[in-house]
């Protein structure tokens, strides 16, 4: 296995769309290993799916693209029996991920328990795609970021990349892993660009790696998928010394607490930042855990960044109402430096 | 004045009963296996409400006492890479399954026990008293009982939850061009959820080598098939996806399926059975 970061990749890099690169990623590992499979809904027409992700892969490998019915619970289900059974790794879509609750039963109950529950002999080499939608006006049922309901589900393995090359090879991981493995995605991502390989989609990014996206001393900031890159703008707009973390596994398994622990040693105060409601919310288990483990390094409480208590609704107003974004984000390094009582940076 | 035509569903359904000829002309070794294999899951499943009843269980112990036909006739038609997979209250199908995976051949309810049949009933009991000596390393229990090495995908606490599972390892089977089939027991209690009406959709429309078994004991914990459904004849829920079904006292199941479903085994798709529970089987001649 052949471990990447961008900042040392030695192959050649160049811009291209993050959903471009996701359907590059799938094509090349499903040429190189025929056992992987793809199900979801509608994956195998249009342009790739509802959003181009598996843009070309029907062509390509026409008998293991499979357009499933509108059944979540039951594709699920049965890709957690084809994974269970070994010869063939699925890798499911859910069109948003909000479906997760449709098909409740075999994602939380069968799925994540299967392992542990008949004796930790059997593997669940199962990916499952989604994408959070948060900011596409589709409503209070197609906009949840799953990451911290998924959180709960000891089992599952979490990660959500926010740039094309970090997406590489965390999906390489991810159909290496023998657990099952949830890929948050993001329309926000999607049409972005970053810099990709252009013609290396071999190497990895092991699971259980956070990256220091910013250094700085003044304070740590976590987060995850799209709420990475308008942290780094906000911290450079306000001028302040924040130190960036782009968690990227999500799972307590995954989280990296020798980074975040080393971060949070030096800069005494933790901002955790993400974009869904308050309600369903990764930040809750974070900030948990962090005081748990780091309680006395803590200049203040765990400070959040979340959406509201409510669902997005269809109203551009509301949904912006009901999500965090680039506002949010500054109110809350903001409060971070006046909690300290330090000076609010330069406007 | 509108025209009214009566429409037929596209797959047949039918009733399936034995007669005292199929008896006669059945082969008395295979019945002789079948009835071991009946008196070996009452008497392990009486042995495990005794020791329920010492407080030894930790948790449930659903019996299937009464219910061993319909697992011990629909499972000796599999091979041993064929495989099951069952409901909360499905010991004697892993039992059934294991036992003709561990000892193969006919077995004269006369002769002595073969160890190996010991090691496995104790182990079987194991798991569901919990110990680490059972199939799943006492995680698992009464309700989720696995032995992959005999194909018995492991039985499931929640009301249908293990049919999907059973349509991905069906799935597998027929892309692998093994010729395996898989059969998913589940009770009338799960014929009104989701997880199995969509999985016989799906298992139809992609043509799955799976067997839809529905084990009906009249009651889902104390409701009844008649308070829970319109359509009372369980069966007939295979019409809708256009699966052929067959309804069957288990006795008949134990008989008659067996070469039937020998016989169609590359062609039957997704298939469905219905038992009714091995009482009945006691009243047959």
């Amino acid at each position: 296995m052949r471990v990447e970061e961008r900042e040392t990749f030695a192959g050649a890099l160049e811009e291209r769309k993050f959903v471009d690169v996701i359907a590059d990623v799938m094509h090349r590992r499903m040429s190189q290993d025929d056992r992987i499979i793809t199900l979801g809904e509608d994956i195998h027409r249009l342009k790739g799916g509802t959003n181009g992700a598996t843009r070309g892969l029907a062509d390509a490998f026409r008998d293991r693209v499979l357009g499933t019915p509108i059944s979540e619970n039951a594709f699920a289900g049965l890709a957690g029996g084809i994974a269970m059974d070994g010869r063939y790794v699925p890798v499911v879509e859910f069109m948003y991920a909000d479906f997760m609750w449709v098909a409740a039963d075999q994602v939380f109950n069968q799925i994540a328990k299967a392992r542990h529950m008949f004796g930790g002999e059997g593997i669940m080499p199962l990916v499952l795609r989604t994408k959070i939608a948060m900011g596409t006006g589709y409503g209070s049922q197609h906009s949840m970021d799953p990451a911290g309901i998924f959180a709960t589900s000891v089992g599952w393995r979490i990660v959500a990349p926010s740039t094309p090359f970090d997406y590489v090879g965390l999906m390489n991981s991810a159909l290496r892993c023998q657990d099952p493995v949830l890929v948050i995605e993001h329309v926000d991502l999607y049409n972005s660009k970053g810099l990709a390989p252009v013609d290396d989609l071999d190497y990895y990014i092991p699971l259980g790696k956070a990256k220091v996206v910013r250094r700085g001393n003044s304070m740590t900031v976590l987060t995850y998928s799209a709420m990475v890159a308008p942290t780094l703008q906000a911290a450079a707009r306000l001028g302040i010394d924040a130190e960036v973390i782009d968690l990227r596994s999500l799972d307590r398994a995954g989280l990296d607490w020798p980074t975040i622990g080393r971060s949070i040693e030096k800069t005494n105060n933790v901002l955790i930042v993400e974009q869904g409601s308050v309600g369903t919310s990764y930040g809750t288990l974070l900030g948990d855990e962090i005081q748990r483990r780091l309680f006395d390094w803590l200049d203040q409480p765990v400070q959040r960044v979340h959406g509201g208590e409510a669902s997005p609704s269809v109203s551009k107003v509301l949904e912006a109402a009901a999500c965090a974004g680039p506002r949010e984000i500054e109110d809350g390094l903001r409060r971070m430096l006046s909690e300290q009582g330090l000076p609010l940076a330069a406007e | 004045m509108p025209i009214h035509s009566t429409l037929e569903p596209t797959t047949p359904w039918r009733e399936l009963r034995t007669t005292n000829a199929d008896w006669d002309q059945a082969d008395p070794a295979l019945l002789g296996t079948m009835l071991t294999n009946l008196h070996l899951i009452r008497a392990f499943e009486e042995k495990v409400l005794e020791l329920a009843g010492q407080g030894l269980v930790h948790g449930p112990a659903h019996s299937s006492i009464g219910q061993e036909g319909g697992a011990v006739g629909s499972i000796l038609p599999l091979r041993d890479s064929d495989q099951i997979n069952g409901s909360h209250r499905g010991h004697h199908q892993f039992l059934a399954k294991a036992l003709h995976c561990a000892l193969p051949g006919h077995r004269d309810p006369r002769a002595e026990f073969d160890p190996g049949l010991h090691r496995l009933m104790r182990k079987a009991l194991a798991e569901i008293l919990g110990l680490a000596e059972g199939f799943c390393r006492g995680r698992g229990g009464s309700m989720h009982l696995r032995r992959r090495e005999a194909g018995a995908l492991g039985t499931n606490a929640i009301v249908g939850g293990g049919v999907p599972m059973a349509a991905g390892a069906a799935w597998a089977h027929r892309r692998a061009g093994t010729g395996d089939v898989v059969v998913t027991y589940f009770g009338d209690g799960a014929v009104n959820i989701g997880s199995v009406l969509e999985t016989m959709n799906l298992a139809a429309a992609w043509k799955l080598p799976l067997c839809f078994f529905i084990e009906n004991n009249r009651y889902a914990v104390s409701t009844t098939v008649a308070e829970a459904t319109a359509e009372p004849r369980l069966s007939a829920r295979g019409l809708g996806f256009a699966i052929p079904a067959w309804k069957v006292e288990s006795g008949a199941l134990a008989v008659s399926q067996f070469p039937r479903l020998r016989h169609s085994r590359r062609s039957v798709r997704a298939t469905r059975c219905a038992g009714r529970g091995a009482g009945n089987l006691r009243r047959r001649p």
